[in-house]
């Protein structure tokens, strides 16, 4: 397998970001494909929604946002006659995540036109982008005043705190509203934007539709595995020598990754972000969003961290869950009280307290479900997982008192690279 | 004359239960500072009093309605009921009741499809000003007895009558300052205070 | 041939909720408190003895947060 590295024009001067790369030739992240000038481009194969939904049926594809869910499923619930809007998320507010930005600063027609290839489908009547990342805007825009096709385009900044990047958050946000989830749960493809029904997604989501109305999906069908055609952007940070944002073909081992990225033998590993789970299986489980569920893990928005052994991963995990309390919207009772809680008994973990992990089991289970938005349940799985993976440290920890280790921060809360790059 | 006897009785006794009704939805409002058990179970049962109160009130001033419309020496005839300040007697006194029974009896209604009405988001925001009314609704029936009442200048009915206001103005008060502490409680303050954070940062991109 | 019925449970709206307490006073069965007052709302489907203890639960809430949702399940019949 032959590693190849992007070099990208950067033609509007953004700030140090992420390498970005390839295990296998890249797609989403080719360099050609963006730089050629619109007229030199293909135009996107536009499809009516029964071609899109076959299309999208065929290659299995599934949604990149954290839910995985099948974008043809997401299509087929979308009712047929009333206007409806299409929902670019890139609102990104997860601190181990840069993929999205990445797209969108370097392959803004790419996403454009997914965009547009969903929204001729549904003929929705307007197009918005959701994107608080300053060079990501201005990428999308100059795309935007670029093409003769994307009139309908809007692009809107909705506040980039964590749960404001959540789907009912976001609609919310650009329908002018607060950042963060309703009280009630109702399907965007029911009530969305402006009430209107909507189809929301991922940005790489759209980036890999609007790659394959123009493969088709045989060609798309190249790389990847049976189960899962094609490819997935990951962020991949913490204790490796080549953090960045690399794109690899579905099936991929993990353990090809970790060696790719410099990652020290033995590490753990975080699947899925601060709402994943910690990896404990088979340390070269094929990377598919299908393969991983089944064995009970996520790949979530397509994040990696590693956790080096130079740090005490009970601090890290406390950290972070100290960092989730803090994203809280602050509207649900049992997430503001039980995640500070959680946070603080995790601290207790680390000081060696006999009643922390009792504590802490008993606790977790109050938690998912009794909240507006995933965020407590994301929450408690990112912890849960992280006990069963840290038993041994849990059990140091208690009867010795410590590890003898800091905490070295590997498992990032800040929005910018250069702190998340080591 | 029984009538008119039975009149002034109902309507005494529909005051003193519609003041009792109003002042108890004002207390069930109030969290109490201490979270136990049984200050919960007193609430329920305040619960319980004020409706069996509203219930009672509601009756009573059904029976008042109907005796003095019935009496034909008091010069009230059914019309009046519907339409206020046409009646024959003390029109203005008497379309004051008029208008508080409306009042009333919306209250009620919107008190009684309560459960249901929490299903939906808007329903149950106009549900607490349809049913704050009820504020209004028995300043009205104060007003209307003291214009209307026969027995207005007794010391009795006066007493009575500082009595019920004394009692609504204090609960509604307690009710204002329990409203302003739960305002300031954590997790309200926090809701409002990220919501406005969230909105705010919203427009200044 | 296929069964279908209603199932009908209690939901929070964690929006409003304030912890007041009230609602699992008077439907302990189903409606249990964390240790912050917030209700731990048991999530099987009520039995049609248990709507009325629901629905007083639901219209004792000062915040208005509980309401009653409906759901239909449709079983199919195994084929023979």
């Amino acid at each position: 397998m032959t590693t190849t590295a992007a070099t990208v024009p950067n033609p509007i001067g953004i700030p140090p970001e992420p390498d970005t790369w390839s295990i296998g030739p890249p797609r989403l992240l080719a360099a050609g494909y963006d730089a050629m000038r619109p007229y030199d481009r293909v135009a996107p194969r536009l499809l009516n929604r029964d071609q899109l939904i076959r299309d999208t049926t065929t290659v299995g594809l599934l949604g990149r946002g954290g839910a995985a869910f099948p974008v043809a499923a997401k299509l087929r619930a979308m009712p047929r006659r009333r206007a409806a809007t299409v929902v670019v998320n890139g609102s990104e507010s997860e601190p181990a995540s840069y993929k999205d930005r990445i797209l969108m600063r370097h392959s803004p027609h790419l996403v454009l036109d997914g965009a547009l290839v969903v929204a001729h489908a549904l003929r929705a009547r307007r197009v918005l982008v959701a994107v608080n990342d300053e060079p990501a805007a201005a990428a999308l825009h100059h795309a935007v005043g670029h093409r003769s096709d994307a009139r309908t385009v809007r692009i809107a900044g909705t506040g980039g705190r964590f749960a404001g990047g959540e789907a009912r958050a976001v609609l919310r946000a650009l329908g002018g509203g607060p950042a963060i989830a309703p009280g009630r749960r109702v399907l965007p493809s029911v009530r969305g934007y402006r009430g209107t029904p909507t189809f929301l997604s991922n940005v790489e989501t759209f980036a890999q539709i609007g790659l394959l109305a123009t493969l088709g999906p045989r060609a798309f069908a190249d790389t990847g595995i049976a189960d899962e055609p094609g490819t997935t952007v990951l962020t991949v940070t913490g204790a490796v020598g080549r953090p960045g944002v690399v794109e690899v073909p579905h099936g991929t081992p993990l353990s090809v990754l970790l060696c790719e990225v410099g990652a020290a033998p033995g590490a753990a590993i975080l699947l899925g972000g601060y709402h994943g789970s910690w990896w404990t299986g088979d340390p070269a489980v094929p990377l598919s969003r299908p393969i991983l569920a089944a064995a009970g893990a996520t790949l979530g928005a397509g994040v990696v961290c590693v956790l080096g052994p130079e740090t005490c991963p009970l601090a890290e995990l406390a950290h972070v869950t100290g960092y989730l309390a803090d994203e809280s919207a602050g509207q649900c009772g049992p997430c503001m009280f039980g995640l500070p809680t959680l946070a603080h008994d995790l601290q207790r973990a680390v000081g060696g307290h006999r009643s922390a992990a009792s504590d802490l089991r008993r606790r977790l289970t109050l938690v998912p479900g009794r909240g507006a938005c995933a965020h407590p349940d994301g929450t408690a799985r990112f912890v849960e997982s992280g006990m069963r993976a840290f038993v041994a440290d849990i059990e140091r920890h208690r009867t010795v008192g410590g590890c003898g280790r800091p905490m070295r921060g590997h498992l990032t809360v800040s929005p910018t690279w250069q702190e998340v790059a080591r | 004359m029984t009538l008119w006897y039975i009149a002034r009785a109902s309507g005494i006794v529909a005051l003193v239960a519609f003041t009792l009704a109003t002042a108890l939805g004002a207390l069930t409002s109030v969290r109490p500072a201490d979270r136990g058990r049984a200050a919960n179970e007193r609430r329920i049962l305040a619960q319980y009093a004020h409706r069996s109160a509203a219930v009672t009130g509601l009756t009573l001033a059904a029976v008042h309605v109907t005796a003095i419309v019935l009496d034909a020496q008091a010069h009230v005839a059914a019309s009046s009921v519907v339409v206020p300040f046409t009646a024959g007697y003390r029109p203005v006194a008497v379309g004051l009741g008029t208008i508080a029974l409306y009042i009333f009896t919306i209250t009620a209604l919107a008190g009684a499809s309560r459960g249901r009405l929490a299903g939906s988001r808007g329903a149950s925001g106009a549900w607490r000003v349809v049913h704050a009314a009820a504020y209004v609704g028995w300043a009205l029936s104060i007003g209307h007895a003291l214009l209307a009442g026969t027995d207005v200048g007794r010391l009795w009915m006066v007493a009575l009558g500082l009595g019920s206001i004394t009692l609504v103005i204090s609960a509604f008060s307690i009710r204002l300052r329990s409203e302003s502490d739960h305002a300031a409680s954590y997790l309200v303050s926090t809701r409002r205070v990220r919501t406005e954070a969230d909105r705010q940062s919203r427009s200044l991109r | 041939m296929t069964r279908s019925w209603r199932e009908r449970r209690i939901h929070v709206d964690w929006t409003r909720c304030d912890g007041h307490g009230l609602c699992a006073v008077l439907f302990p069965e189903v409606i249990g408190s964390d240790e912050w007052g917030f209700p731990v709302i048991d999530g099987r489907p009520l039995s049609p003895d248990e709507i009325v203890h629901a629905r007083r639960a639901i219209a004792s809430c000062p915040a208005l947060a509980l309401r009653l949702e409906t759901r239909s399940v449709k079983q199919p019949a195994r084929s023979t």
